[in-house]
């Protein structure tokens, strides 16, 4: 199967988030009972089954994990993104972020094929400590865009109960005490995640060569993450502010990963 | 010919001072039943009785008649002379069909939407099942008309939302707290609907652990019924960061909660968020409280205001049901045509014309 092929199953995989987006939008707008979770979370498995056979297609056609190019990192994100959806979502029982997480994966998805040519990078030859950094880094990356998106649960929740102005959607909101355990799990699990991919884009770096403008954009996001986590868990600065600072870092790394990545050595896609 | 037909007093037509006097536990049901039988010539019976209503489904080849020696059973079992004729009412046929769907989905409830009924149904249909008086039709209708009731309340918001005072802060609570087992809960000051607030949460696994109160001794008093421990007034605000419910109705003229006194103490919570339910008029908590990160206050007139908006939504919801009620009432009345027409010739035309 040659690349454009591949590209097939991650086209397939974004028209089912787009359907899922749509849905959520009409169930969470419309004053739909409860159901609606069943068929998203069927029709997001089937995207994630798809996303999973793009990357393994990828992966095997190019003889590496497939995070070598603006596409594939960006489907490799949006995979991840669903991923700790399933493992977050089923755990903790909170259908609603299902609906949150479609349309985050369809824009990702979207600006990966829509964006620069699919053209696989060659890489470096650094063994398989080169793929750890990469599938940990976004891995690490996608869980915190889960936080931002239970963050903006939180915040849309919080407002509702401070305002006593109850829509449709409050039915559909977990206990907010919930959402504020999750995040600060998450935000955790997240930062050994990015902790271990930077250790190993450390431990390859003396193969091939100090990255400093990645390496300080990198260790300014860890710290940043540090210091929600230390916050979260031993000065408690209110759920309200950690969701703000979760949805921010967020922002923060999606909008500027591809600037630092042009003027990074070795990371430009 | 058979027909299909059911009836009694309901909270809609007779005072509760009447349903009181014939009211049926449920151990009764079989002796009442046998009587029914006999006394109004029945072939099926159902016997329900419940606080808001005494009724009876049953198959009959005279209704009439049937409808007419109802009052006198009532009269006869509970040995009461009271004119149960004129607050008694009667279904036939497709209406019947219709009562009993709408009455399981809860569409017919004083408290329109609630789960109850539906549980009594069950077991009034089970008991008459079990004496062998519910046979073909009143098997096929009960079992239609649960169908029914499920359809509704899977497919629209007739039971979602509470509609008292109580209710709706015990769904407030879970929604802050999950599930409340394990969630502290503090009452603050003595009255009624915070007493029973504080028992509706208490019933969904909240701990009261503290009671405050200016005088003293009505704190110990109302702490020993509780099984909760009773601090003296002075100690309260120090305790509120130990807990993750308060509720407060005091007659005190001013608020005795405070941003100023809450803030220091919300840092002291982990960040868990703090529930405060106010039911003082005057209020005993200043508004202002609601600004502070992971406090969620409510007074009396917001619970009051979800309530209200709750049963509202509820209310715009009940034509909604009728129309998914509507295809099952024509199922089971087509069902019963064919098979009374299959059994019965010329019975038709007089179900119909009922």
């Amino acid at each position: 199967m040659n690349i454009s092929q591949e590209r097939i199953w991650l086209i397939l995989a974004t028209v089912l988030e787009f359907c899922v987006s749509l849905y959520g939008f009409f169930i969470l707008g419309a004053k739909k009972r409860t159901g609606g979770d069943k068929l998203s979370f069927i029709l997001l498995f089937i995207a994630f089954f798809l996303e999973t056979l793009f990357l393994y297609l990828r992966g095997i056609s190019i003889n590496h994990c497939p995070i070598t190019n603006f596409l594939e990192t960006l489907a490799f994100l949006s995979w991840a993104l669903l991923l700790i959806y399933f493992i977050i979502g089923s755990t903790y029982r909170i259908s609603i972020l299902g609906f949150f997480t479609a349309p985050t994966a369809f824009l990702i998805n979207l600006i990966g094929l829509g964006g620069r040519p699919d053209t696989p990078k060659l890489i470096p030859k650094l063994g398989w400590m080169l793929e750890v950094h990469a599938a940990f880094s976004i891995l690490a990356y996608a869980i915190f865009g889960i936080a931002a998106l239970a963050a903006v649960i939180y915040l849309m929740e919080d407002k509702e109960l401070k305002t006593h102005k109850l829509s449709s959607l409050f039915f559909w909101f977990p206990p907010i005490g919930d959402l504020f355990y999750i995040q600060k799990r998450i935000l955790l699990m997240g930062l050994v995640l990015l902790t271990a991919g930077l250790i190993g884009g450390i431990l390859i770096s003396p193969k091939s060569s100090w990255d400093w403008v990645k390496i300080s954009w990198s260790i300014g996001i860890w710290l940043f993450y540090l210091y929600l986590v230390f916050c979260s868990f031993l000065f408690h600065p209110g759920m309200k502010r950690l969701s703000i600072l979760s949805i921010g870092g967020f922002l923060f790394i999606f909008l500027t990963f591809w600037g630092i990545n042009y003027f990074s050595q070795f990371h430009r896609f | 010919m058979k027909i299909l037909f059911g009836g009694g007093l309901s909270f809609d037509t007779s005072s509760i001072e009447l349903r009181e006097q014939v009211a049926f536990r449920s151990e009764e049901y079989p002796q009442a039943l046998s009587m029914m039988k006999e006394m109004m010539q029945l072939e099926e019976a159902v016997l329900l009785s419940t606080c808001n209503r005494v009724e009876f489904f049953a198959v009959s080849k005279d209704p009439d008649q049937a409808s007419t020696s109802w009052s006198e059973f009532l009269k006869i079992y509970h040995k009461k002379q009271l004119p149960f004729e004129l607050y008694s009412h009667f279904y036939k046929g497709k209406n019947c069909i219709e009562h009993l769907f709408e009455l399981a989905s809860g569409l017919k409830s004083m408290v329109v939407g609630e789960t109850e009924i539906l549980g009594q149904l069950k077991e009034a249909y089970l008991i008459a099942k079990k004496q062998g008086m519910a046979g073909k039709y009143l098997n096929k209708l009960f079992q239609s008309g649960f169908a029914a009731a499920k359809a509704v309340r899977s497919a629209t918001w007739i039971t979602r939302g509470s509609i008292s005072v109580s209710a709706v802060a015990v769904d407030l609570a879970e929604k802050l707290f999950g599930r409340l087992s394990g969630c502290s809960i503090m009452i603050v000051g003595a009255g009624v609907v915070s007493e029973t607030t504080a028992k509706a949460l208490q019933k969904k696994g909240g701990n009261i652990i503290l009671v405050a109160n200016r005088t003293f001794e009505k704190a110990l008093s109302i702490s020993q019924e509780i099984k909760a421990e009773a601090i003296p007034w002075s100690e309260f605000p120090n305790r509120i960061s130990k807990v993750d419910i308060l509720i407060s109705s005091t007659a005190a003229p001013h608020y005795v909660i405070t941003r100023e006194k809450l803030a220091p103490l919300m840092g002291m919570r982990g960040g868990r968020p703090l529930f405060l339910i106010d039911l003082a008029v005057p209020r005993d908590i200043d508004p202002a409280v609601q600004d502070l990160d992971g406090v969620y206050c409510y007074n009396i007139d917001d619970l009051q205001s979800i309530a209200d908006q709750n049963l509202k939504d509820r209310l715009a919801e009940v034509d909604k049901c009728k129309t998914l009620i509507a295809p099952h009432i024509e199922r089971y009345y087509q069902w019963m045509i064919g098979s009374l027409n299959a059994t019965e010739s010329g019975f038709i035309r007089n179900f119909r014309i009922a």
